[in-house]
């Protein structure tokens, strides 16, 4: 069986609008940042203002991770399909 | 959330170092944003208030991604609507006003977590600062005040008023999470704002965004001021003025989030509104 894995491949495309951090809250009923499965890290130490992702891979196995790949409008993320390894093993 | 129309008001006085956090619900009434700024004005013009404040769907729906930024200078009022996230912060920190009164004697930082306030002295590693992820920053870079980094003010009054108040820099952590009662409700109501681009005037582009809002357009950076007097109570982007100067979509909004606010509540409170305007010299 396949597991669909979330992945911030195109984390330099980030706006920090941080819709998908909303997206993954509202499908665990929530509205907030705390015990959020994805984290939008702000850099504000350079010249310009940089964007970093931070995905809890445990939290978003329970999640509709197709949503929250949906909702980023930049394309941040990409869905990887892995086989589960106790089905392979 | 148990009472959405009692407002919580983080007081900091500057000059005793001090702070008080106050629920009040005199205030029940007032919707948010601009409105809220201006009572508070008329309560510590004395002291020169400098006050950031957020509505009710900040942190609850898309577009409602502004924080209100008010203070006087001699007989004159400014209002300024800054982009970015501090107003979504503001609500994780479960605070609808921060008054910051009086002026320090000697440069500070602010680092506010929920409802507790630190005056750091100058010369702190301030980066290090609040909870990342979930903190907002605004700081004294070379010749400005900047949001993030990026996020400012136009024209230089506010950021005169900062440096007249020896405010080096706010970080500000929100760490409380809400639950919706009517969550399907909610659900859709959110999904159905998101997807209206059409109802924005602003386009898409690939700058930074604030929080809530897909589109990165070209304009954040730069702080609003004046404008629509509901759009701003509810403290939206002016680019959502369509969708924020909607009665019967900020009805729905209201009953999905719980409060009591009706089509005619709406009315009276712009008219009150108004009133308090008068009182004022808007710049």
């Amino acid at each position: 069986m396949a597991r669909r894995i979330l992945k911030a491949t195109f984390e330099d495309r980030c706006n920090g609008c941080e819709l998908c951090v909303m997206e993954a809250q509202r499908q665990l009923k929530r509205v907030g940042l705390s015990d959020a499965p994805i984290r939008i890290l702000r850099d504000n130490t350079s010249s310009n203002l940089y964007f970093y992702v931070e995905l809890n891979e445990s939290l978003l196995t329970k999640l509709n991770v197709n949503e929250i790949f949906k909702v980023c409008p930049t394309g941040v993320f990409e869905i990887i399909e892995e086989q589960d390894e106790q089905l392979l093993g | 959330m148990s009472n959405y129309l009692d407002k919580k008001i983080l007081e900091i006085d500057l000059e005793k170092k001090t702070f008080l956090l106050k629920r009040r619900n005199d205030l029940s009434d007032i919707i948010g944003g601009v409105g809220l700024s201006m009572k508070l004005y008329g309560e510590f013009r004395d002291k020169k208030p400098l006050i950031l404040s957020i509505g009710p769907f900040n942190g609850f729906f898309p577009y409602a991604s502004k924080t209100s930024v008010f203070f006087g200078v001699k007989n004159k009022v400014y209002d300024y609507y800054l982009g970015g996230s501090f107003g979504n912060r503001m609500r994780f920190a479960q605070i609808d006003a921060i008054v910051i009164l009086n002026r320090s004697r000697n440069d500070i930082f602010l680092e506010i977590q929920d409802n507790n306030v630190r005056f750091l002295d100058y010369g702190v590693d301030f980066q290090s600062h609040g909870l990342p992820g979930r903190r907002s920053i605004i700081e004294f870079k070379t010749n400005k005040y900047l949001h993030d980094n990026y996020f400012r003010f136009s024209g230089s009054e506010a950021d005169s008023f900062l440096s007249f108040k020896k405010i080096l820099g706010i970080v500000l952590t929100g760490t409380h999470n809400f639950e919706v009662k009517e969550t399907l409700e909610y659900d859709i109501l959110y999904k159905e704002i998101l997807s209206r681009y059409e109802y924005l005037t602003e386009k898409k582009s690939e700058f930074p965004s604030c929080s809530g809002c897909p589109l990165g357009c070209a304009k954040s950076n730069i702080a609003e001021n004046s404008g629509n007097f509901l759009v701003h109570s509810l403290v939206g982007c002016q680019f959502a003025k369509k969708l924020y100067s909607n009665n019967d979509l900020i009805v729905s909004c209201f009953n999905v989030l719980g409060y009591k606010y009706t089509h005619e509540d709406i009315e009276k409170y712009l008219n009150k509104l108004h009133n308090l305007y008068n009182e004022f010299i808007f710049q």
